[in-house]
């Protein structure tokens, strides 16, 4: 069985982007010890990460696996995850081209991926923080 | 080209050795391309890409550098590799009055023999490139200036001269020069001898060793220049900068001690910044020094604040060949018949790579050039100290 690339069809019908996502999952291990709740914002969409989990970290828990557009066209996401190859840049907090590994998540942060993110649609759809 | 025509070696795989290939060959001489390590491992693959007009001092290397520029565009469509020339204009970045008293001065001089070429006020120079310091006086702006991929132009110019059946032969080390009668003979090296009627050391920062071995002394010593390159980031610079005081370091060495090397900053194709540089004296030392690469940031970031956003990812130094009056040494050598030399353009190489390429193929031809290369002599050196070849 080939192991799935990201971006190829094999993820789903968004061959270049992310994939539908709904932002309430939470890929974490819970049984792990976390720091306090805090959110962020990721285009425009909040997302629940916790004190001491990189930008990847908490983008990654939420699904999201594609971050910027390469020169070629095609989509990048993590592929180092320790600060070397700069595949993970994301614009936080209004500057451009940080790394997602390398940079702590803050309370309040904002977060843009050039990859454009699409919300799955549900009737019922529950905002985390419940006003909307 | 007959088969009476001269049998051409050329010492030195960097941009003035494949430049001065690719124009002989595309006359149909022959050539044969002599590199000690790979193409573009020595100066040509260790600098920025920088085609400065401005820096350049009005006279024979103005000259030279104006017909490069003019070249450039021609090679960017003849030869087979994407050199990446752009001409973005270049900035001359003013921080002290004196500073300003002196570019007002150099750009007059510019401007009277039809440079174009402006001061401009803090206000001006940021309208130009809004993430440079508001602490700056002002800048000087020229349109002319441009950047390239000197990588990429090196290999440009060796594959287009091995197109029109240029040898190029890499990873040989020249051992020796064979003379006869006080005529060069052919070209000893590593990988077997070559015959040659012509020899030209077009060795970089290792031209003057290259001449040691037929006993001629030259006056090209290596001088190192550190690089710092960043991460690849958006365009935040739409100009190439260097600092008035890296004009000031360039042609006179005992300011450099007294007010900084200046630097100089390029974002080039694929984003990366390339900031420089340093302009030490050190023998063939090639490794980058922290108090060097700290200069260079702190230089940097103080005239582009914006750089505090950006990662350092790699540093390099190159060693340009300098000459003691900042001149490259263009044509033959009074001592030895057919040894001419083609080095010693220190941080100008890039630039004048295509002017020196066309000067040199047409001397060598025996046609006639229509810059006066007199100023480049290697005469001029003959009381250096070197003795002449008996």
């Amino acid at each position: 069985m080939p192991f799935p690339r990201i971006g190829s069809t094999t993820m789903g019908e968004n061959t270049m982007g992310n994939q539908e996502l709904d932002f309430n999952q939470d890929l974490r291990i819970a049984s792990v010890q976390r720091g306090p709740k805090t959110m962020l914002t990721v285009n425009g969409q909040k997302i629940l990460a916790y004190g001491g989990e990189s930008v990847h970290a908490a983008l990654t828990a939420a699904g999201i696996r594609n971050f910027r557009i390469a020169k070629t066209g095609e989509s990048r996401g993590v592929l180092c995850g320790m600060g070397i190859c700069y595949e993970c840049l994301v614009t936080i907090d209004n500057i451009p081209d940080q790394r997602a590994c390398m940079t702590m998540v803050r309370d309040n942060m904002e977060v843009i991926t050039e990859v454009p993110l699409f919300q799955k649609q549900t009737p019922e759809e529950n905002n985390m923080d419940g006003n909307q | 080209m007959s088969s009476a025509s001269p049998k051409i070696v050329i010492i030195g795989g960097g941009v003035i050795g494949t430049s001065i290939a690719y124009h002989l060959a595309k006359q149909g001489a022959s050539v044969t391309l002599i590199e000690k390590k790979d193409l573009a491992s020595g100066s040509s693959g260790a600098c920025d890409g920088l085609v400065f007009m401005q820096s350049k001092k009005p006279g024979v290397h103005l000259s030279l550098a104006m017909e490069s520029l003019s070249r450039f565009e021609g090679l960017q469509k003849e030869l087979p590799m994407n050199i990446e020339f752009k001409k973005i204009g270049g900035m001359v970045i003013i921080e002290t009055d004196d500073e300003y008293r002196a570019m007002e001065k150099f750009t007059q001089e510019q401007q009277a023999i039809g440079l174009d070429v402006r001061l401009l006020d803090l206000h001006q120079a940021l309208e130009k490139e809004p993430f440079l310091s508001p602490n700056i006086l002002g800048a000087t702006f020229s349109p002319l200036d441009a950047q390239v991929n000197p990588i990429n132009l090196t290999l440009g110019f060796a594959l287009a001269a091995r197109k029109n059946h240029a040898r190029i032969i890499h990873h040989a080390d020249v051992l020796g020069i064979h003379t006869s009668n006080n005529r060069v003979t052919g070209v000893a090296t590593t990988r077997g001898n070559f015959d040659a009627d012509i020899v030209v050391n077009a060795a970089g920062s290792m031209a003057g060793l290259i001449s040691e071995l037929v006993g001629i002394s030259m006056p090209v010593q290596p001088r190192r220049g550190q690089i710092v390159v960043t991460h690849a980031g958006k365009p935040v610079l739409a100009h190439c900068l260097i600092s008035a005081k890296y004009i000031a370091a360039k042609y006179d060495p005992s300011l450099a001690d007294k007010a900084g090397q200046g630097i100089s900053m390029e974002q080039a194709d694929n984003g990366n910044l390339l900031l420089g540089s340093t302009r030490e004296f050190v023998g063939f030392n090639k490794e980058n020094t922290l108090s060097g690469i700290g200069r260079i940031i702190r230089q940097t970031a103080a005239v582009f604040p914006v750089l505090e956003n950006f990662q350092v990812i790699r540093t390099f130094a190159g060693l340009r060949p300098y000459t003691p009056d900042g001149l490259p040494i263009l044509g033959p050598v009074r001592g030895l018949n057919g040894f001419f030399m083609a080095a010693g353009h220190e941080g100008d190489g890039i630039a004048l790579s295509p002017a020196t390429g066309n000067l040199m193929a047409r001397m060598l031809l025996g046609q006639k050039t229509h810059t006066p290369l007199d100023a480049f002599s290697p005469d001029r050196f003959d009381n250096y100290g070197g003795k002449h070849h008996g």
